[in-house]
């Protein structure tokens, strides 16, 4: 890191860093500069990724609090789901029956302030208890469902970045307007639809009329296609119209409308050498959210395509009050998503040089 | 057909969107033909699709719904075989005695059947595999109310397995017939429920065995080649026909239906109302038109709520309903009620003079009893409204409308109905609670006994008639006693019935369906496909 800590990076991060050192809680009586600036970066360092990990704790438990209590506000339990219904095959007095002995054995007889107590040390104790609808453990549940939904997310993601691009450049590169228009409106047009319709249409149009991919399951990898597809595309459409309007702001600006046709740039190459990095930053943002909601996206999805994955567990366990499958399933969620947070920050440290000086902004001082 | 192959990919979200608006032109009028010969064909893996709970699961004793229970009959067989018409035949017992009073059981075992797993069916397996469920207890509540009062099981010997009962149980025979009470290995009976859950731990001495399971989307069968003790009404008295079945979970009912019709599944459950129409028009689909031998469908009278305690309100509500018109509006397969027993029951007689409409009598028997019409037009008295909820569980969704159209009737009456599905936590809540109106009554057990749960404990003599049926172990001696009942319901108006329940079981005409049990679960042994 040659750059001296000049005007250029000061500039947008100047109330922080220069004010940093000094102003540090503790840091009365620093034995010299050297030490003190290193001391002070390792500090920071280390009271960032405290912050972050108590805010991580803080979302999970409150991601677990709330769930907890939700469900104790949907009518019936667990048991009550699990006697099933009077539609059977053989009749029989479900009002009859005595179910205390049941609500004894799986623990719903307890006090509400037990229950939490007793998941909460579970948790802690990394035990997500069992079901309460067939007593199969919850981590063996989730890891039957996780991978499926892991394959369909991550390939979805994957994929829909470079479409997401693609369409985006689309919008703003052809010298065409008609062109540039229609392409404009294509991620708006999808977006708006409900992924359920399109999951439908898809399977009507490319199961059943056409025959080319299964309709559901997850048994062959030729199966993945349309949930991924599906998914793929909403993403894409999601990011194109983030880039659409943030790479027009950016073309239309004094670098990319006169400089650099000024110096003789094609309007392509401006577009991908110069407004493209400048124009993405609001689509990580997007990439972060984007991934919070495949995870509710895939709940949509895999009850659609008829396929095992955590979102269709997840709404079969709600619809059976089976607490301890949920629950487990918003502590995983949870971490799932802070984790994703900490990548996304990461990223944007990444992209953008002014904020990747400031944790070793007083590095050069510390060189010369 | 229209095809759309042609159009340009700038126009994929048109053609999309006019794919869509064609595809219900395109649907119906694929392929012609099905047919074949009637000579059974050996080979082929019949695709199924079942919807419900627990679907990763093949533990027969939690499945007592119709749609798992179906490929569930393929692992285990039951002691005796409720056969189409409601008869009793041997199956894995050879024969059975009941003493006087339905205390006591008796069966004689077949000695030449063995389990998957190499283990010998014989009176030691039964006792475990009823001993199973018992110590469970709760967890297995449905089927232990089957089993009712059970004092103890004796094995005098190793064919002979008697049952005690502490009180009169006559249906205990029909539920030994149930998937729900099959036999299961020894080593299936020492497994502790949740074991029992996994998918593949099910060991039974049926003609399928479990080969792999698929988690919440369903699970493979496949033939087990020494199968050779099918009941004896079934047609094939050998190994299965067809090489295995695969389940699915489908849990859309129109995508399984759009499956249905490109043949991707062989046979379904559950079917919407338009898809119901459909497939009774479609050459190339079968969909089954008999009643189940249980109980018509219908509402069921909450006695205890205010407006419903008045017989005369309850006899007006039934008598405003133009069944006639409900069936027309609803779909072409159902047919209209004749009694509480469903046409096909073996209990049932005609008893449709009980089963009638007449608006006006209704509206005089609503002002006779003093609900006056209200600012809103809903009838009132005393601060009460002539206003109901009915509830259900999601597996009647089809029936909505047909419900709409005894909503529109009710109103020119001035009464208010609403309805909608509930979870089966809710619904078992509110059920247990008292707090509703009307529950959705669809008994389908194919049994005498079918009416106690719903009607048992709201009237002294109707109890009496329930508990002189339950020990009255002669099937023709029980008859009067079931006409009784029936009677006396729809006097009471305890139930006002709609329509005979049609199990909407529909399949190819490739799939061949010969023989069902009386709960109409086929006989998968002789089930057989056209070759492809």
């Amino acid at each position: 890191m040659t750059v001296p800590l000049s005007a250029t990076g000061a500039r947008p991060s100047a109330p922080s860093v220069p004010s940093a050192p000094p102003t540090g809680p503790d840091g009365a009586g620093p034995s010299g500069p050297h030490a003190s600036a290193r001391g002070a970066s390792l500090r920071r360092v280390g009271r960032v990724v405290a912050v972050r990990l108590a805010h991580a704790v803080a979302v999970v438990a409150a991601a677990y609090s709330a769930s907890f209590f939700l469900l104790f506000v949907l009518p019936g339990d667990a048991v009550l789901a699990r006697i099933g219904t009077t539609d059977t095959v053989g009749t029989s007095d479900l009002s009859g029956l005595d179910l205390t002995t049941l609500r004894e054995e799986v623990g719903l007889n307890d006090s509400l302030g037990r229950q939490y107590w007793d998941g909460l040390v579970g948790l802690l104790q990394g035990d997500l208890g069992s079901s309460l609808v067939n007593d199969r453990s919850v981590t063996a549940l989730l890891a039957e469902a996780l991978p499926n939904t892991l394959t369909l997310m991550l390939l979805s993601l994957v994929l829909s970045v470079p479409l997401g691009f693609l369409l985006a450049l689309l919008a703003v590169v052809p010298r065409s307007r008609a062109l540039r228009s229609f392409a404009a409106l294509v991620p708006s047009a999808y977006v708006s639809l409900p992924v359920f319709w399109i999951g439908v249409l898809f399977i009507y149009l490319f199961a059943i009329t056409l025959g080319w991919f299964p309709a559901g399951g997850s048994q062959s990898a030729s199966a993945l296609v349309l949930p991924t597809a599906v998914l793929a595309l909403l993403g894409a459409a999601q990011f194109a119209q983030v880039l659409i309007s943030s790479l027009r702001t950016e073309v239309g600006k004094t670098y990319a409308a006169v400089t650099a046709p000024a110096k003789g740039a094609s309007r392509t190459y401006t577009v991908f050498r110069h407004c493209l990095r400048n124009a993405a930053f609001p689509f990580l943002a997007v990439f972060g959210l984007r991934v919070g909601q495949l995870l509710a996206g895939t709940a949509v999805i895999e009850v659609v395509f008829s396929r095992n994955g955590i979102g269709r567990l997840m709404v079969d366990s709600v619809k059976a009050v089976d607490l301890t499958v949920v629950l487990g399933l918003v502590v995983v969620l949870a971490v799932v998503y802070v984790v994703i947070n900490a990548v996304v920050d990461v990223g944007y440290a990444l992209l953008d040089p002014r904020l990747r000086r400031r944790a070793p902004a007083p590095a050069p001082e510390v060189d010369a | 057909m229209t095809r759309h192959n042609r159009r340009r990919p700038a126009a994929v979200l048109a053609t999309l969107v006019a794919s869509a608006l064609l595809l219900g032109g395109c649907a119906g009028s694929d392929t012609a033909g099905g047919g074949g010969s009637d000579v059974p064909v050996e080979g082929g893996v019949l695709k199924y699709r079942t919807t419900g709970a627990n679907l990763s699961s093949t533990d027969p004793a939690i499945h007592t719904g119709y749609g798992p229970a179906i490929p569930v009959r393929g692992i285990v067989d039951s002691l005796v075989f409720n056969k189409e018409d409601g008869t009793i035949e041997p199956w894995l017992a050879t024969e059975w005695t009941v003493n006087e009073d339905a205390t006591s059981f008796q069966f004689t075992l077949r000695t030449d059947v063995t389990f998957s797993n190499g283990e010998t069916f014989d009176s030691a397996a039964v006792k475990q595999s009823f001993d199973a469920l018992q110590a469970q207890g709760a967890k297995y509540a449905v089927v232990n109310e089957w089993i009712g009062d059970l004092r103890e099981i004796t094995t005098p010997d190793a064919t002979t397995v008697a049952f005690a009962f502490d009180s009169p149980n006559s249906s205990f025979l029909q539920a030994v017939s149930t998937t729900s009470l099959g036999i299961v290995a020894p080593e299936t009976s020492a497994l502790s429920y949740e074991e029992r859950q996994e998918g593949t731990t099910i060991i039974g001495s049926g003609p399928f065995v479990v080969a792999e399971s698929r988690g919440e989307e369903g699970y493979v069968l496949e033939r087990r080649d020494d199968y050779a003790w099918a009941p004896p009404s079934a047609e094939n008295q050998g190994a299965a026909y067809l090489e295995g079945i695969e389940v699915f979970t489908t849990p859309d009912n129109s995508i399984a239906a759009a499956q249905l019709r490109s043949g991707e599944i062989d046979i379904m459950h559950n079917t919407e109302p338009a898809d119901k129409t459909e497939f009774s028009l479609n050459p190339d689909i079968e969909i089954r038109r008999e009643p189940l031998p249980g109980a018509a469908l219908g509402f069921v009278v909450n006695t205890a709520v205010p407006g419903l305690d008045d017989v005369d309100v309850r006899r007006a509500l039934s008598l405003a309903i133009d069944r006639e018109s409900v069936l027309e509006r609803a779909s072409a397969i159902d047919i209209a009620p004749t009694s509480v027993y469903s046409a096909s029951n073996p209990y049932w007689s005609d008893q449709s003079d009980l089963v009638s409409t007449d608006v006006e009598e209704a509206e005089e028997l609503l002002d006779a009893a003093g609900w006056e019409p209200g600012s809103d037009g809903v009838r009132e008295k005393d601060g009460e409204r002539l206003s109901f909820d009915l509830i259900y569980s999601p597996s009647t969704i089809s029936h909505e409308p047909n419900l709409a159209v005894v909503q529109a009737q009710w109103k020119d009456i001035g009464v208010e109905l609403d309805f909608g599905s509930l979870t089966a936590a809710e619904l078992n809540q509110r059920l247990r609670a008292g707090d509703y109106s009307f529950s959705w009554g669809s008994g389908t057990r194919p049994d005498v006994d079918v009416l106690r749960g719903n009607y048992g404990g709201i009237d002294p003599e109707l109890d009496a008639t329930f508990a002189a049926i339950l020990a009255e172990p002669d099937a023709a001696a029980r008859q009067p006693l079931a006409d009784d009942a029936a009677r006396t319901i729809l006097e009471e108006a305890y139930f006002l019935p709609l329509y005979d329940f049609i199990q909407p079981l529909a399949y190819r005409t490739s799939t061949h369906v010969p023989t069902i049990e009386a709960s109409h679960i086929p006989v998968l042994s002789d089930v057989w496909l056209d070759p492809r």
